[in-house]
């Protein structure tokens, strides 16, 4: 329950580097509901079947879960891409009801199947410097969490300049702001869907990738982070990747103070209320410009 | 009162449900139980929906049932009934507490969906770490003879279904006389358009309210009466996001917003997942079909059954006219 300087800054990197992860996540969530105003309940489930392709690519194949990010971000990509045509697409523009309902049937298809196939027990990646810790004066860090905390960053900024510089970029913000306007711009709106919705769930590939490295992997993957990154994403306003970027890592912090502080158990409990009365008080997010309500 | 087609319809019905046990092996009863349940709870499901969006919180109210009544009998020995109405108590007063804020501050669409599930997963992250409600390990009954004052049955399991009828009729009365009722066009005037409604000199704020604690209350009673057919419960089983989708799955299939959706969605869905279950010998492919069937449902019959015919005359219609949509709807002519 001590909280000296050691253990304060030992809590905080360990609560951004949790935090990060989180980002990745949200951001891809947010991506996608930020073009085409739908929240993916099957997000968190696309985590956890990125997981399984880096476990099984390093299982079979011995190809270190970094080295295989690529082809998993490739994949799942295309996966994404290809849901947004055949499913998704469908619902877009439907009461808020009607796309739950489909995303939540795709959750429950993709995490229920995952069990059919490779049974519900835990996996791990061993990789060979999975027990390195970096001594930073007083505070240990484990060198896994410390490489994903740093590729996360990485990622986030590659993203960030993809959707600020680039065509592709450009027009899913475009999109986002005003549909109809982007589409008179001559931007093919049904193909920057499909992108964004891609783009999205192949986020959840990279934070897969890194969470690999150190964290068991699971069906129930994408329940247990699929709650705290709702909370992200409207912490930082719904549609707005910075703003849930930050949020990640504010979260992720919480969740690690209040686990030292509090109790293991209420990690999520205190998360949970903050984003309650955010919604009451804020409902734009932290960040966010004040909603018409 | 004069007696409608359709109040035969549903007295016949319940009729028969309660004749199957006599006539079926102890196997037929318990899915029965389980088709009369599912039915109860996503009818108290959809009295919500009359006037406001989805909710996927519903396993708060179900938990709250389940624990209240469950904790006061295997603590205190308080009887399953006193248990219920305690349960129906604490259940509107929460369901009170969280709609006011959350309807005052208008909080609607993705963000309304968000703060049901986030409720009940607070509930059910408290329960997990509170001593009271037994922690992971859950609320374990000890086992006495039957008794209808300790609402428990071994021998035959013939008396849930009784029950569960009762309380199926209770909400299937509820959910017709509000939707029937000046309260019913209030609230689905609510639910279509929230301002013009308000214009008009709706109080849609009471009203979303209201509908949000009737449909509460009854899905307490639903979650009492699985705590007393199971004799166990924990958060993970009474009050996950599984148990919230399970409640309004019924009434998606079925219909939402109309009476008889839920009990169609509930008596089809539930012995055809139990079937499934069988065949394939898996805990979990049923609930791959589960969302199977949810995903045809939203491209094909968005409207549930009963929407989907209402829609389509002819064929339909005909088809309609058998299945009432509403109780004694002539009763009045």
């Amino acid at each position: 329950m001590q909280l000296d300087l050691p253990i304060f800054l030992n809590l905080l990197l360990i609560g951004l580097f949790q935090g990060a992860i989180y980002s990745l996540i949200s951001m891809g969530l947010t991506l996608i509901f930020g073009t085409m105003k739908i929240v993916n309940f099957a997000h968190g489930d696309f985590l956890m079947l990125s997981g399984y392709f880096v476990f099984w690519i390093w299982a079979l194949f011995g190809v270190d879960p970094l080295l295989a990010l690529p082809a998993v971000f490739l994949a799942l990509f295309c996966i994404g891409y290809a849901t947004e045509r055949v499913l998704i697409k469908r619902v877009l523009g439907r009461p808020t009801h009607i796309q739950m309902l489909m995303t939540l049937g795709l959750s429950l298809i993709i995490q229920n199947s995952v069990i059919v196939l490779w049974k519900a027990d835990p996996r791990f990646v061993h990789t060979s410097y999975a027990d390195l810790r970096l001594e930073l004066g007083a505070v240990a860090v484990p060198f896994p969490r410390l490489l994903s905390f740093v590729l996360a960053m990485l990622f986030a900024l590659t993203l960030h300049l993809f959707l600020l510089k680039t065509t592709y970029g450009t027009a899913i913000r475009g999109t986002g702001q005003d549909q109809e306007a982007a589409h008179l711009m001559g931007i093919n709106v049904n193909k920057i869907y499909s992108l964004s919705f891609g783009l999205g769930i192949s986020c959840t590939a990279v934070a897969a990738t890194l969470l690999s490295t150190y964290f068991p992997l699971s069906p129930f993957l994408g329940s247990s982070f699929m709650v705290i990154t709702f909370i992200v994403i409207v912490l930082g306003g719904l549609g707005n990747y910075l703003g849930a970027f930050i949020a990640g890592l504010i979260l992720g912090t919480i969740e690690i103070f209040t686990a030292y502080m509090l109790s293991s158990l209420l990690r999520q409990t205190i998360p949970l209320l903050i984003f309650i009365l955010v919604l009451l008080l804020k409902p734009e997010g932290l960040f966010g410009r004040k909603l018409r309500r | 009162m004069r007696l409608g087609r359709s109040t035969l319809l549903y007295l016949m019905f319940f009729g028969i449900v309660c004749a199957v046990p006599f006539v079926s092996s102890p196997v037929v009863t318990d899915v029965l139980i389980f088709c009369v349940l599912y039915a109860f709870v996503s009818t108290a499901w959809t009295i919500a929906v009359y006037a406001g969006p989805y909710s996927i919180g519903h396993a708060a109210y179900f938990g709250l049932g389940a624990y209240s009544t469950a904790l006061l009998y295997t603590r205190l020995g308080i009887s399953p009934w006193i248990g219920i109405l305690v349960g129906i108590a604490i259940s509107s007063s929460f369901a009170l507490v969280i709609s006011y804020p959350v309807f005052r501050y208008g909080i609607k669409g993705y963000y309304y969906t968000l703060t049901t599930l986030a409720v009940a997963e607070i509930m059910r992250t408290i329960f997990l770490a509170w001593d009271i409600t037994g922690r992971a390990v859950g609320v374990w009954y000890h086992v006495v003879p039957d008794s209808l004052w300790d609402f428990q049955f071994h021998t035959s399991h013939v008396p849930y279904v009784f029950i569960g009828v009762a309380f199926l009729i209770l909400g299937v009365f509820t959910s017709n006389a509000i939707k029937k009722a000046r309260l019913g066009l209030a609230f689905s005037a609510t639910r279509d358009d929230e301002d013009t409604a308000q214009s008009v000199g709706i109080n849609t704020l009471r009203h979303k309210i209201t509908a949000v604690v009737i449909s509460a209350a009854l899905t307490s009673i639903g979650g009492a009466f699985f705590a007393q057919y199971t004799l166990f419960i924990e958060p993970d089983t009474s009050m996950a996001m599984f148990v919230s989708v399970d409640i309004l799955l019924p009434a998606v299939v079925g219909g939402v917003g109309t009476v008889s959706g839920p009990l169609i969605g509930s008596f089809l869905l539930t012995p055809l997942i139990w079937i499934l279950r069988i065949a394939f010998g898996s805990e979990v492919l049923h609930v791959v079909i589960r969302g199977v069937v949810i995903i045809i449902v939203v491209l094909f019959a968005p409207e549930g059954i009963v929407g989907t015919l209402a829609k389509h005359s002819g064929v339909g219609g005909k088809i309609l006219s058998i299945i009432p949509s509403r109780l004694s709807s002539r009763a009045h002519h």
